[in-house]
């Protein structure tokens, strides 16, 4: 400043005497602060520059936050920040979520797998009890009682097993009744907390004020059945916790601590409470760590094998025992099936009497052993009673084991029914044959005999003897066979078939003449004209079975050649009548 | 979210409970009140960018029978006083009441709802009457049960005073 020049003076003009006052002034000015001056004009370009003062914020404004944070400005810090920040991040998520979540991964991807792992962990749990109690008495009553009120299997599991479990935790602010803070066990179905929290207070204030309480008592626990709450007062906030069964008395003492806890860290918060809960958040885990639970251990890993053991053989047991009846059920029943396909047995009444089968009906003693069919089956004979009633059974079988057994056929004589006819075929004696004609037409099921395949070793004559001493009768004035002659009408055939066969094996030609006869009554060509009619008759009868053609041979004899005399109705009977005459002769051109 | 706890007096009959029945979210019965003498009802609304939950307090009206609890009044941020229009001596009562809650908890944000607007024949509270306590700078809002008139403005006012009032952080 000294050193300054002293040109502007010299400079200056000379006129007015004001200006020159005020060029004086200015050259004085600039003399005493130029370096002030330029520090001024510095300090405005610094303040207009908007990039410059930018510049300089930018190193301040980190230090201004952490000081006016230190300051205790952290509310009034917030509010300002607050909207923007929100404002920035609703932003940024609506241009790009990317950013965000990409930012958030790290923090998100734990928090999620932590609360699956924990809900997984929580299920995996309750279904564990749950299928441990399923296999115990316990467990069958607990069922019952699911059935009987309607809950789920696993919440009567859950409850009966529990000692205690603290099932909600409000923490209140004491002087406004409202809630600070409100955590909730899982699977708990709650009401609305926040208006839970005022009741709870209000209901304090009138237990008080009703009984007249001095203002340091307070209400410390209400009972609802296995409900409790329990109440935990501090001077700022209480603390209420709502409990499912019998806790122990360590548990109030954890309470008793956490209050204290939280009044030695919020306490200022609690003062200045103005209806925003958001500074108690911080307390949250604590509060969570008062949802405690305990469950009955009592000697169940003892009981729990032999019981479940003990049930597990008897299902064992009995399914044995389901499946062995059901087998042997069916194998009774097939037993019953297959004695009902045999003939000659007929069940009528099948039954089961205590362990034993009772079966009734009728039996043609020709029929097979039932007793013989059970051991085939593989049932035991003991546990069967048979009442059978005996009958004669008509299936051809059986007709042929009653033949085989009245008749004892020799051997090379074999003997075969079909459908009623008795069919012997061989060789045998003459005895055993006449015997056979004898008895066969006795045999119960036996309507025709048939020996045309046996040979009895009998003269040609004896054939044609035995089928000239055949007769068969009609009624009076009747041609047509009716089926009383039927019987008659098969002997004839059977004794004709073994005379052709007979005939053949000699050689011999056969002629058989059917002759007609009529009795004496009546006109003479009327008769003539019936007995013709009933030779032509039978002779067609015969001709169906296989003889050779022109073997049988018809004529009517009228009343000329009467079988017997008339002097009686039983003579004159058989004059109404057919007979055979039989002639044979060596046959030509054999031998 | 703020909560504030509000608690609703007047005399006995006035309408308070029909009065915000269909404006509250509610589990407990109106039982509770001539029981325990209160039954706390909850409304959630929204004033500016402010989410709010108001704790409302339905406290039993004063009569022969049952004085009020003032234990109740501890801690509230408002009062909503209520007072049937077609009845005077409701409006006194209120008045009487507002004095008692005011010397046990000192001053706090309030309005009175004149209740049972639809019956204009029955009115009885004079014109004068009601602009003279406008006139003392309180909030003197009519409202209906029965048609609903009023009764979220009612609301509303109260929010707004309670949050106009808040003691700025400093």
């Amino acid at each position: 400043m000294a050193n300054h020049p002293a040109n502007p003076i010299r400079n200056s003009e000379v006129g007015d005497p004001r200006a020159d006052d005020e060029k004086a002034l200015q050259e004085l000015r600039s003399l005493l602060l130029s370096t002030e001056q330029k520090e001024l004009v510095a300090l405005r370009q610094r303040l207009d520059d908007l990039q410059v003062r930018a510049r300089d914020m930018g190193a301040a404004i980190a230090e201004a936050i952490r000081l006016r944070r230190e300051q205790g400005g952290g509310p009034a810090l917030r509010e300002a920040l607050g909207p923007s920040v929100e404002d920035v991040l609703r932003e940024s998520v609506r241009k790009n979520p990317d950013i965000l979540a990409s930012a958030l991964f790290p923090i998100m991807g734990p928090a999620i797998r932590k609360s699956v792992f924990e809900s997984l962990r929580q299920m995996l749990e309750s279904f564990n009890e749950s299928l441990e109690k399923s296999l115990s008495i316990q467990g069958i009553k607990w069922r019952i009682e699911a059935i009987r009120t309607g809950r789920p299997f696993a919440e009567v599991v859950l409850l009966r097993s529990l000692v205690y479990r603290v099932e909600q935790v409000f923490l209140i602010h004491k002087k406004a009744s409202l809630l600070l803070l409100h955590e909730v066990a899982p699977y708990v179905s709650t009401q609305d907390p926040e208006m839970v929290s005022g009741m709870l207070s209000a209901i304090q204030d009138f237990v008080r004020d009703s009984f007249n309480a001095p203002q340091a008592e307070t209400l410390d626990s209400l009972q609802v059945g296995d409900l409790q709450v329990w109440v935990e007062q501090g001077p700022g906030a209480i603390l209420a916790t709502v409990i499912r069964g019998h806790a122990p008395q360590e548990l109030r003492i954890t309470l008793r601590e956490k209050m204290e806890a939280l009044h030695a860290r919020f306490n200022q918060e609690s003062e200045d409470f103005e209806g925003d809960a958001a500074p108690f958040e911080a307390f949250r885990s604590d509060l969570i760590e008062c949802l405690a639970v305990r469950y009955r251990t009592e000697k169940r890993s003892k009981a729990r094998p032999f019981t479940a053991i003990l049930i597990g053989a008897l299902i064992v047991l009995l399914s044995g025992w389901a499946l062995f009846s059901y087998l042997d059920n069916r194998k009774w029943d097939g037993f019953v099936a297959d004695l009902e396909q045999q003939p000659g047995i007929v069940v009528t009444s099948f039954s089961k009497e205590g362990g034993r089968r009772r079966i009734s009906g009728l039996r043609d003693p020709m029929s097979a052993e039932p007793a013989v069919l059970l051991a085939a089956e593989g049932l035991d004979a003991g546990r069967a009673d048979f009442h059978w009633r005996a009958y004669y059974a008509l299936d051809d079988s059986l007709v042929e084991r009653r033949a085989a057994a009245i008749l004892h056929p020799p051997a090379g004589v074999t003997l075969a029914v079909e459908r009623g006819t008795l069919r012997a075929a061989g060789k045998c004696s003459s005895e055993w044959a006449s015997k056979m004609r004898e008895l066969a037409p006795l045999i119960p099921g036996v309507r025709s005999l048939d020996e045309s395949r046996l040979d009895d070793g009998g003269s040609l004559d004896s054939l044609k003897a035995a089928l000239e001493s055949a007769t068969v009768l009609f009624d009076v004035g009747q041609a047509l066979i009716s089926d009383q002659q039927r019987a008659a009408i098969d002997q004839v055939r059977a004794r004709l078939q073994a005379l052709v066969t007979k005939a053949r094996s000699q050689s011999q030609d056969l002629s058989v003449e059917v002759v007609g006869h009529a009795d004496s009554t009546g006109e003479e060509d009327v008769n003539q004209a019936l007995s013709e009619r009933r030779a032509q008759r039978l002779a067609h009868e015969l001709t169906v079975v296989d003889i050779p053609a022109g073997v049988i041979s018809a004529r009517g004899a009228g009343t000329s050649q009467p079988v017997r005399s008339e002097d009686t109705e039983e003579g004159r009977k058989y004059n109404r009548s057919v007979t055979f005459q039989v002639s044979s002769s060596r046959k030509s051109g054999s031998r | 979210m703020l909560q504030k706890k509000i608690c609703m007096l007047g005399s006995f009959s006035v309408g308070k409970t029909s009065l915000v029945r269909r404006f509250v979210e509610s589990i407990f019965s109106d039982t509770y009140l001539t029981t325990v003498g209160v039954k706390i009802d909850k409304k959630v609304l929204r004033v500016g960018e402010q989410d709010l939950t108001l704790m409302l307090w339905d406290l039993y009206g004063e009569d022969e029978f049952q004085r009020l609890r003032m234990s109740y009044l501890r801690g509230a941020s408002g009062f909503l006083f209520v007072a049937d229009g077609t009845r005077r001596a409701t409006l006194d009562k209120v008045l009487a009441i507002k004095e008692e809650a005011e010397k046990a908890l000192g001053p706090a944000n309030f309005i009175v709802a004149l209740n049972k607007s639809d019956l204009a024949d029955q009115w009885e509270i004079e014109p004068e009457k009601e602009s003279g306590l406008v006139s003392r700078g309180w909030s003197v809002i009519r409202t209906s049960a029965k048609t609903g008139e009023g009764v979220e403005f009612a609301f509303e006012s109260l929010a707004k005073a309670m949050l106009g009032s808040k003691s700025p952080a400093s």
